[in-house]
């Protein structure tokens, strides 16, 4: 083709793909955050109160 | 932390999206013909409109979810999350709008950018969701943050219709629309048309994989600011000497926990 055309697929295809691997690292590394901290605060709740 | 469903839905939609978008690159790059005027290049256009359209459909959700966030009967959080995540995931695809579009003005016009009235909407569409999502990260409760960005995020989407129609009420170098032009109908056909269809639809999917993505991330930034709240409240209340402000701050932290719940 003629390069411009390739460097605009590629551009598309870059910025999705590395906003993707963003989100999806992201959202891993929330989970992660989140789960011991959620788990922990269930355990608290259901501890008989004095 | 989400249903099975929810991840299932999302998952498919994902899956979809990948397929659609090898779908629309095949077509576009190797199968459709070169176009009689453009040549090669007539293949950017079967990302840049697509991509351009997808940003116009945020902002649209933006609004939506703003509006639904300032009315009082449908106030909630999670409007004010959707808006702000429908919102980043418009500028990542205006970006693309832009520089598909310099990409292919600089071999058409000789020049990566010019002052049009379709460019520099664009741009300014840009500049101002930028602002929107900046405005967002200035310190605020909850409540206050989600009412600044709704306002601000209907504002913003007074250029999205300007954007549109600039190419009709201005002489402009950008060419007029080819597919919602005001005589409604489509400057392309065959095969040409079916790949242009097939873009329209896969950056769609696409737009809805990354917002539901970010609108969970939302939600967890969320709980854990809430998180966050709740211990520096609790370690606050414990100290010695502010026993007699627990009754006094309990209105405002249950205002604040009311507001922020998702």
């Amino acid at each position: 083709m003629n390069g411009y055309v390739e460097a605009g697929y590629l551009a598309v295809l870059g910025v999705l793909g590395g906003y993707s691997a963003l989100l999806l690292g992201r959202s891993k590394k929330l989970k992660k955050v989140l789960l011991p901290v959620q788990g922990k605060k269930a355990q608290d709740e259901s501890r008989p109160t004095e | 932390m989400e249903s099975k469903r929810y991840k299932w839905t999302r998952r498919a939609i994902g899956i979809v999206s990948l397929l659609l978008v090898a779908a629309t690159v095949i077509f576009g790059l190797w199968i459709t013909p070169p176009d009689v005027v453009q040549g090669q290049l007539v293949r950017l256009i079967y990302v840049h409109p697509p991509v351009a359209w997808v940003a116009y459909l945020a902002y649209g959700i933006t609004s939506i979810a703003s509006t639904l966030y300032l009315w009082k009967r449908t106030r909630n959080m999670k409007w004010d999350l959707l808006a702000a995540s429908s919102a980043e995931v418009g500028v990542i695809f205006t970006a693309l709008t832009l520089v598909t579009g310099s990409i292919w003005g600089r071999p058409a016009w000789g020049v990566w950018w010019t002052w049009d009235a379709r460019l520099t909407t664009t741009a300014l569409l840009f500049v101002l969701y930028l602002g929107y999502l900046a405005l967002r990260r200035v310190p605020a409760t909850s409540h206050q943050r989600a009412v600044r960005s709704a306002i601000a995020g209907l504002i913003a989407f007074v250029d999205v219709p300007i954007v549109h129609q600039s190419v009709v009420w201005w002489r402009t170098l950008h060419q007029g629309a080819t597919v919602l032009n005001p005589s409604l109908s489509p400057k392309i056909h065959g095969e040409m048309a079916m790949t242009l269809l097939l873009g329209f639809i896969s950056f769609t999917f696409v737009y809805a994989w990354m917002l539901m993505h970010r609108y969970q991330i939302a939600g967890f930034e969320q709980k854990i600011l809430d998180i966050e709240l709740d211990q520096i409240l609790e370690e606050r209340l414990h100290e010695p000497g502010m026993e007699s402000m627990q009754v006094e701050l309990s209105p405002d932290v249950e205002q604040i926990d009311r507001h922020s719940k998702v």
